[in-house]
């Protein structure tokens, strides 16, 4: 190593901090979540998922109850009276692009978010 | 120049595309940090650097163009030969600048042609899905090019300074 590599070295190690602090405002943006809640196809509410923002729905249709857990950036089903439960089951979902669906109940929740990338693939 | 000094230039840079070529092609099938996509060692890097300290700037650039352009006929498509190309051709240009000054030995200009390469190659993919989202992952790679340009510029400056027991 020549005195010039200390000198790449070093403006590298510049422009890696500059582009870690620079490119952390895409990730935000990216981040702009909402929940979908569709009853039979239909948009029955939309929930916006920021930090701090805990809520409880039920969601009720003729065909049964489905309660809508929110905790902050991520959602699940907690309690259904639907036969098999596989949307409680599942757990938490977090990301654009997933969603929760209970088939008995025509319900299906999805997370939608403001990136334009649906999937990426090398 | 002799007729036997050309023979002799003609057959080494043959010699070199060929061994870029199988490197690239072998590093096809070795992941190196497996978990981050689209990342790889470049160890044919080590042959162009190699290319541009015995030859110069113009051998150099034909060895690159060369393993590109027959690499991409023989394991990629079309898309992938533009972010190889842009890639490369950049990296060579910087190193071949970099090389004339005394003050940088390999191992930095490697890391420079690296850092290069990984840029152009984001700004490639810019320009091609139009997505501002792609540079949130320019971090990583950045991080990881200069790691392996380290890597890569070792083994080239070993083989660089052995450049007269060579003769070539």
């Amino acid at each position: 190593m020549k005195k010039g590599d200390y000198f790449i070295l070093s403006v590298l190690i510049i422009f890696f901090a500059l582009s870690v602090y620079l490119t952390n405002p895409l990730k935000e943006a990216s981040d702009n979540l909402r929940a979908i809640v569709r009853l039979n196809g239909e948009i029955h509410s939309i929930y916006k998922l920021t930090d701090n923002y805990k809520k409880n729905v039920e969601i009720k249709s003729n065909l049964g109850y489905n309660i809508l857990e929110i905790d902050c950036k991520k959602l699940r089903i907690t309690d259904s009276d639907c036969k098999d439960k596989l949307d409680v089951k599942q757990g938490y979902i977090s990301s654009a692009g997933q969603s929760v669906v209970c088939l008995p109940h025509k319900l299906i929740i999805t997370i939608e978010g403001d990136t334009d990338i649906d999937y990426v693939s090398y | 120049m002799y007729l036997t000094d050309k023979i002799k230039k003609l057959t080494l840079l043959s010699i070199f595309t060929v061994i870029a070529l199988v490197i690239g092609a072998a590093e096809l099938y070795i992941p190196f940090l497996p978990g981050l996509p689209g990342i790889k060692l470049g160890v044919s890097n080590i042959v162009i650097l190699t290319a541009v300290y015995f030859f110069g700037f113009k051998e150099a650039l034909t060895v690159a163009v060369l393993k590109v352009l027959l690499l991409t006929f023989m394991f990629g498509n079309g898309s992938s030969f533009i972010y190889s190309f842009a890639g490369s051709i950049s990296a060579v240009a910087i190193m071949g600048i970099l090389k004339n000054f005394s003050c940088f030995s390999p191992v930095g200009v490697s890391m420079a042609g690296s850092f290069f390469h990984v840029t152009a190659q984001m700004i490639c993919s810019f320009l091609i899905l139009k997505s501002k989202y792609i540079f949130s992952y320019y971090p990583v790679i950045l991080f990881c090019s200069v790691i392996t340009g380290f890597i890569t510029g070792i083994v080239a400056k070993l083989i660089i300074e052995r450049k007269d027991k060579l003769k070539c």
